[in-house]
């Protein structure tokens, strides 16, 4: 039970980020090093099929909603 | 700490690496406008023989990497291995550099600093970027990547005025968060805010290794 309620989690929390990059605008690329630059349609096909370049993209937009919750972007030096 | 001479290598042979090129190009300006001495190993001479010829010749105070990389490694020209850990890292004594590639402070940036290099300021996990498709033959009027390659430039900007290492980082940090929060704001247009995540991670993953 555990297991399936942790596979739904991790779909779930991929689905989100595909819906996010969804939204975003057309006509801009995103370069990840050496891995090469990648269109919004690539980086959600990524997402999906779940590879590095993928769960790459699923912690970098977690990391930015997780600092959203814990005010860290808003905190003045 | 007084800059009297800089090394910059900066391949040119994709898409990410011809950012990169020209944006450190602003820096080299800069720089010269200073009379600072410039030694620039672009596109092919971007490789390891003439890098490790200039270092030992010129003996640079601040050296600005521009690649490809890993954690162990930063590339020049076709992906060739410039520095690499446990090959040539000491080639990095005590000098000051900039690595704008992905990775590298992770583990190369940790060994240079253990083996002497003064400060070794770079990111320890991927270094991304947004930019716009059409504005790809003109890299510096890209404001999307702007964003980005701006406050990373500050970096060595701010070296080059005779600030430390750590006043740099910091600055740049600054540049980075002062991005972020300008977009945050509810008057950013649809179609910038996206680059938020990645200016965030590029903020968190950027480090400055010390003795």
């Amino acid at each position: 039970m555990k297991n399936i309620a942790k596979k739904t989690t991790d779909q779930e929390i991929r689905q989100l980020v595909i819906e996010r990059l969804k939204i975003s605008p057309s006509g801009k690329k995103i370069s990840i090093g050496s891995e090469g630059e990648f269109t919004k349609e690539e980086l959600i096909n990524h997402v999906d099929k779940n590879d590095n370049i993928g769960k790459k993209i699923v912690d970098i937009q977690l990391n930015y909603l997780q600092s959203l919750k814990t005010g860290i972007i808003s905190d003045e030096d | 700490m007084k800059i009297n001479s800089v090394l910059i290598t900066r391949p040119k042979h994709d898409i990410t690496t011809n950012y990169l090129y020209y944006w450190a190009g602003l820096v080299i300006k800069e720089a010269e406008s200073k009379n600072i001495k410039i030694i620039d190993l672009k596109e092919k001479r971007a490789n390891c023989k003439e890098f490790t010829n200039v270092v030992k010749k010129i003996n640079p105070d601040l050296i600005f990497l521009n690649g490809h990389g890993d954690s162990n490694t930063v590339t020049g020209h076709n992906n060739q291995p410039l520095v690499e850990n446990n090959r040539n890292e000491s080639i990095l004594d005590k000098k000051i550099i900039y690595a704008l590639s992905c990775c590298s402070a992770k583990r190369l940036g940790v060994k240079c600093v253990k083996k002497g290099t003064q400060a070794y300021i770079g990111y320890n996990d991927d270094f991304i970027f947004m930019f716009e498709e059409d504005q790809t033959t003109h890299p510096t009027q890209d404001k999307t990547a702007k964003l980005f390659l701006k406050p990373s430039n500050l970096v060595v900007s701010t070296l080059i005025k005779n600030n430390s290492p750590k006043e740099s980082y910091n600055r740049s940090q600054k540049a980075f968060k002062k991005n972020i929060t300008s977009l945050l704001s509810s008057e950013t247009p649809h179609g910038r805010k996206e680059t938020l995540p990645y200016l965030l991670w590029d903020m968190k993953h950027q480090v400055c290794l010390e003795k």
